[in-house]
This record gives structure tokens, sequence and C-alpha cells, in this order.
């Protein structure tokens, strides 16, 4: 008879793999805060993901626990193997001076990066849109270079908070997540996993430069106890043997019929 | 006598039984494996009350209230043994009968050696 074991081993494996989501190419999800679903009754709107303005080293750590068992040879055999949580740690970087232009800006910049790479594809309107973005990306580049009256009307037309450096929003933005214990789904460059807490967030703004601060985030994968109803027996039917008799609900059988017996009770003790 | 007929072979059960002068007893019976018998846990006829009894191979079990109510009952047994099983009583194997209060008296003046 055919061994089975490998295929079911197969097939289990395959289940835990189609849980994670794998990264498609030319998607950028970067660190999505995951929002609860309905607040007040309500469905809250998705926050935009964050994104590092240049990324840094990124890892992945998948660790289980084996038990060992010493037996009388001094060697050990295990048995159990318990699976910790992931954790990601990710490495980017928040500059003042970027070439990362904001949202609005992302069609022209897909087309002028475009442009500038593969001529032969160039459209009749490359010119004017390269223009537009041009200028777009230099007004941009101004108001970041600019005082901080400049920062604070950009940052008004922005939504960001007044009078704040991109490190600092930053900084705060992670703080406000790390704070309200929010949870995120990261896209790594292997896959994309959901539910991961901030454990640890260290930034660094290096000795050399006040205008890059490096953020190290660790996250950990969050797993969530269900529970579950199940119809709970009567002992009687949980249990075996005489226990099962002895624990038996009493079984109300109604008015009992009394039939005259064919025997006579005289009869009957002869 | 009056055959009860409709014992079960569940462990635990309870049932009303309506005599001839319209007037009702209530039997608990009690199956208990460890002792391989049964027993009437509970029988209730007005304020009399009986905890406790062991059924066995008996003309009238009740012979020593016969003063007290006006029934007795009986059990008999194929191939001499007493209901020691749980289906004894639903295949048949034992009967319990409800006796009248003519066959209380009767059984009375059998044992006095009157009949």
């Amino acid at each position: 008879m055919a061994n089975l074991g490998p295929l079911s081993n197969f097939t289990t494996a395959a289940t835990a793999l189609s849980n994670l989501i794998l990264v498609t190419p030319n998607t950028n999800l970067g660190y999505q805060p995951q929002n609860a679903q309905v607040k007040n009754g309500e469905t809250t709107p998705q926050v935009d993901p964050v994104l590092f303005h240049y990324e840094g080293e990124n890892s992945i750590s998948l660790e289980s626990d084996i038990t060992d068992h010493y037996v009388e040879d001094n060697t050990t055999v295990q048995d159990q193997i318990a699976l910790r949580p992931e954790t990601i740690n990710v490495h980017g970087y928040i500059g003042e001076l970027n070439n990362v232009v904001p949202k609005a800006l992302e069609p022209l910049k897909t087309i002028a990066d475009k442009l500038t790479i593969v001529d032969a594809y160039t459209p009749a309107l490359s010119t004017t849109a390269l223009l537009a973005f041009n200028q777009a990306t230099q007004l941009y580049a101004v108001g970041v270079n600019a005082a901080n009256s400049a920062i604070s009307a950009w940052n008004s037309l922005t939504g960001a908070p007044q009078n704040q450096n991109k490190q600092q929003i930053a900084f705060q933005q992670f703080y406000g997540y790390w704070k309200n214990r929010t949870l995120f789904t990261v896209q790594t460059p292997w896959a994309i996993f959901q539910n991961m807490a901030i454990r640890s967030l260290r930034a660094v703004q290096d000795a050399d430069t006040r205008v890059i601060t490096d953020f190290e985030i660790s996250f950990k994968q969050m797993r969530f106890a269900s529970t579950i109803t199940s119809l709970v027996l009567p002992q009687s039917q949980r249990s075996q043997g005489r226990l099962s008799t002895q624990s038996a609900a009493t079984v109300d059988l109604g008015i009992g019929r009394l039939v005259p017996a064919t025997e006579t009770l005289l009869g009957s003790i002869a | 006598m009056f055959l009860i007929q409709q014992i079960t072979n569940d462990p635990r059960q309870k049932q009303r039984l309506v005599l001839e002068d319209g007037t009702y007893l209530d039997i608990e019976l009690y199956f208990v494996p460890m002792q391989y018998g049964w027993f009437v846990t509970s029988l209730t006829y007005g304020d009399f009350e009986l905890t406790g009894l062991r059924i066995t191979n008996s003309p009238n079990m009740l012979h020593q209230f016969k003063n007290k109510i006006p029934f007795g009952l009986a059990c008999f047994s194929k191939n001499d043994r007493e209901p020691t099983h749980q289906q004894d009583f639903s295949s048949g194997a034992s009967k319990l009968y409800i006796l009248s209060d003519a066959e209380v008296t009767q059984y009375s003046e059998y044992l006095s050696g009157q009949i």
C-alpha cells in the first residue's frame, strides 16, 4: 500500500504557505497600518502606508523551539516543535533631501522615469510631461528647502503637522503607531506579513548629518486566540462502562401501563 | 397481579403507575452495575415513601408494609436467577408485578398457613 504520509506533509506545508501573501512585482506596499474595520459603527478609512525615502537592510527571522529530552546514553531526543512568531527587522532612511515625490506627482514621476530610461517608448507628449514633472518637483524641492514658513505652507497643502521636518514627522508617525499598538501589514522582499506589531523601534541620527534619520524597526507577528463553542455532551455520553451507567440521567417513562398478568400469585410461588 | 410492562434498560428510570382504585404510585428504578442489581431508589404512594430497596425475586417485596399500602410488589425471574442484568426487565427474563390489595392479603394468609 502506498505511503501517503509525505503527501499529507506536503499538503500541510502548502496550506501554511498559502497563508502568506506572496510579493508581486511592481507593487510597493511598504508598511501598511491595519485599521480597525469598524469604529463607532462606521468603517474607518485606510491610512496611507508608511514608506521610507530609502530602504536599508531587511531581514526576517523564523525560529522554533525544539524540545530536548535527555535519555540514558546522554543524547537527546526531540519530539515537539513550537513555532515562534515571525519577526521582521527593517531599516529605512528618512531624509530632508530626497527624490521621493508626493503621491499626487507619482504618475508624472513614472512617466518621467520611463522617458529617461527607454527612449524608444517616448510618446509625443513626452516633452510636455517631462516639463510638467520637472516644474512640480522643482516646486517641491523649493518648498522643502525653504525656511520654516515655506515648510508650513507646504505642510498645510499636504496635511502634515506644521513647522516640523520630515524626520520629526516620520518619528511622530511611528511613535503614534507604537503607542496605539497598531498592527501593520509589512511587505518584505520575500512575502507580505500581516498583523505585525512594532516590537522595537530605534531612530538614529548619525553624528555626521542632521538631515537623515535611520529608522530600525523590528516587527513581531501577533497571533490571536480564537474560541470554539462546542456542544458538551452529558456525562453519561462522555463516559464509558460503569461510569456511563452511574451518571445516566433519569428517564421519565410517564404513566406506566399495568396489564393483568396471566399468571396467578400462588401459581408463581409454586 | 398486574405486570409492569414498559420497563426499559435505561439505568435510571421513573414512571407513574395507576392502581385499580384510581390512586397512583411513583416508582424510580436504578440499575447499579457494581452491584449487579436493580434498586427501587424511590417509591412514593401518598405520604408513604420508600427508598433504597433492592429488587429480588419475591412474591411481595413490600410485605412488611402491608398495613400501610394497599398494593404489593412482586418479582419473578426465569431460570432461577435474580434480576442481575440491565436488560433483564426489558428482555422479559425478569418480570415486575403490582399486587392488588386482595393478593397482598392472600400472600399474607399463605405465609401464615391459612391457605
